[in-house]
């Protein structure tokens, strides 16, 4: 059985906050899925648990610039919530000056 | 001249704008005006793009040109997690309720390259998560058929749009039914191709393994051309394959198909009578159109349910980790960044979206991970397996599409595993990669209302043309 301080490890692992009055609530929803989804342990696989990739294989491209640059700052920055503009950091390229997208305090 | 839009196909309008009947621009506004109508009902479309008849005179210049193809003119609907340049884009989400894309998702220029006119984007499931048409942060969708039942989900707004001739086509996106489920409910066509056969660029990505993108239409005539017009290898999705598996030979059509039957699965508990009755008596008419049915044992399918709530909330929890509030979409302000994320993804997301985020956390922790998520992963190739060996002796499988008929608004909100029994039937063909489809099979009665329910076929891997085929033919038996 989950509890509320399992709930509230997830929330911190997933960076969501979770309200007191809904902790209850989401233990007990996710403690029936988990019980609904714990049939699979019925089912025999093979020793190799290892799960095998099939048929699938990677895929690589060249490690070159598909957009040139700056093409889609401006929109990509109209969408950002908090942002602000700087200058050009030293060597750095015409289209890298000006916006930024800017975060809270780190540490 | 007024077009009546209610009758009217993909096919059909195709030959009208050609033979001048009515130019792209009188279609789109017929579309229009009869969309926005039957909106007020069911909440099919969160938005109506401005731009169509802009886009629809761009379509009546390629007509004029010659340079048709099958969908110029042919007014389409976008499911609302699918970018469109430009377009509020928000997957039926408070996190997004002001993001713009940026870009074109490849469907969406392939849509726009063949001069298709995109009339709106349409409600759904919060990142397409439910069954139902109720998380869309923007209202419930509304079935047409019955505007106190659900459209089904998550593609709820596309199969609305479609079913009430508020477009004559639709995208969707399909992770578990997504496609399939709201089709039969609406009684369209709804079809999920193969995993890799339509690119995923500019799909907001729900759980990457299972998505794929697909059409809804009127016909199945129509679900072809709109997944022909969709399909094919981008280098943009490295998931896609390349052209040749795509486009199949015509040599290898067969007349007359083997229907694989899995009665066991079909026939076990909590499916309403009505539609198990629906299902035989179809397959029966098809036995009688000349095609074989073949009673087949696949004991572990009632396992990609369970499988697939373990890997899609799994998948989910990590896919969306994007939506931090830093770059884009709803924003908490805090003092410390972490806290950002905290309050962001807590306000923004729904309750829906919280639980499976925090139910693919919890399969994914240590302690965890190999009871569940690589437990599952290894049930997921038992089942691959034998689907795979069934379709050496089948061309396709059936199932019906759904348990029931569409539900009633809000009958099963409140008990999720309830909800999530809702994809028993259309699951697999995402565990396996395989296509889908779901088409009309008949209605049944409900409180003085015929509900439309559906049929659905799997077939194996880049056979959906033995789909298209087996669809036609139910279209046949089934008027």
């Amino acid at each position: 059985m989950l509890k509320k301080e399992d709930i509230e490890h997830l929330s911190t692992l997933a960076r969501i906050a979770i309200s007191e009055e809904e902790k209850a609530e989401l233990a007990a929803q996710i403690d029936t899925v988990l019980e609904y989804v714990s049939a699979i342990s019925k089912v025999t696989t093979p020793a190799k648990d290892i799960p095998s990739a099939g048929d699938l294989h990677n895929v690589l491209r060249d490690d070159d610039n598909v957009y040139a640059g700056g093409e889609y700052t401006e929109a990509i920055l109209t969408n950002a919530p908090r942002k602000e503009d700087l200058p050009a950091p030293r060597g750095a390229t015409a289209w890298q000056a000006g916006g930024y997208i800017k975060v809270g305090q780190i540490m | 001249m007024a077009v009546d839009v209610t009758k009217l196909t993909i096919a059909e309008a195709g030959r009208g704008l050609r033979s001048k009947k009515y130019s792209a621009k009188e279609l789109t506004e017929a579309v229009l005006f009869h969309a926005k109508k039957k909106n007020a009902t069911t909440n099919a479309f969160a938005e109506f793009f401005d731009d169509a008849i802009a886009e629809a005179e761009r379509a009546d210049n390629m007509l004029r040109e010659g340079k048709e193809t099958a969908l110029t003119g042919i007014p389409i609907a976008i499911k609302d997690n699918m970018l469109v340049r430009g377009k509020l884009s928000t997957s039926g989400s408070k996190i997004l309720s002001n993001h713009r894309a940026v870009y074109d998702g490849t469907v969406i220029k392939k849509l726009k390259a063949a001069g298709a006119v995109l009339v709106g984007r349409t409600n759904m499931d919060e990142f397409a998560m439910g069954s139902s048409s109720e998380t869309c942060a923007w209202g419930s969708v509304k079935n047409p058929a019955d505007p106190t039942r659900v459209p089904g989900g998550s593609s709820g707004g596309s199969a609305a749009a479609v079913a009430m001739s508020g477009a004559l086509g639709a995208l969707g996106s399909d992770t578990g039914g997504s496609i399939r489920q709201p089709a039969a409910f609406c009684g369209v066509v709804g079809m999920k191709p193969t995993y890799g056969a339509v690119s995923r660029y500019g799909l907001m990505a729900m759980a990457s393994s299972l998505d794929q993108i697909g059409p809804f239409a009127k016909t199945v005539d129509d679900a072809e051309i709109l997944y022909h017009a969709i399909a094919g290898h981008d280098p943009f999705d490295s998931t896609t394959f390349p052209e040749e598996y795509v486009r199949k030979k015509e040599n290898d059509k067969k007349e007359k198909l083997v229907i694989g039957v899995p009665e066991s699965f079909v026939s076990m508990e909590g499916i309403d009578n009505d539609v198990r009755e629906n299902f035989h008596a179809t397959l029966k008419k098809l036995a009688e159109a000349g095609h074989s049915l073949r009673t087949i044992e696949l004991l572990s399918l009632p396992y990609a349910l369970p499988v697939y709530y373990v890997l899609m909330p799994a998948e989910v929890s990590a896919n969306l980790a994007r939506y931090d509030g830093i770059r884009y979409g709803y924003a908490k302000d805090a003092e410390r960044l972490a806290d950002v994320y905290r309050e962001s993804r807590g306000e923004g997301f729904g309750k829906e979206v919280r639980r499976r985020i925090l139910l693919g956390t919890y399969v994914l922790s240590a302690g965890y991970y190999d009871a569940y998520y690589n437990k599952a992963v290894a049930v997921r190739s038992v089942i691959i397996d034998e689907l795979k060996s069934a379709f050496r002796e089948v061309d396709v499988i059936a199932t019906p599409t759904t348990t029931s008929p569409a539900f009633r608004l809000g009958e099963r909100s409140a008990d999720p595993l309830k909800m999530y029994l809702e994809d028993i039937f259309t699951v697999p063909a995402n565990i396996a990669g395989i296509p889908g489809i779901s088409v009309p099979s008949g209605t049944v009665l409900r409180d003085g209302t015929r509900l439309p329910i559906g049929l659905q076929f799997m077939a194996a891997q880049f056979e959906e043309d033995k789909l298209f085929a087996i669809g036609k033919e139910v279209e046949q038996v089934c008027p």
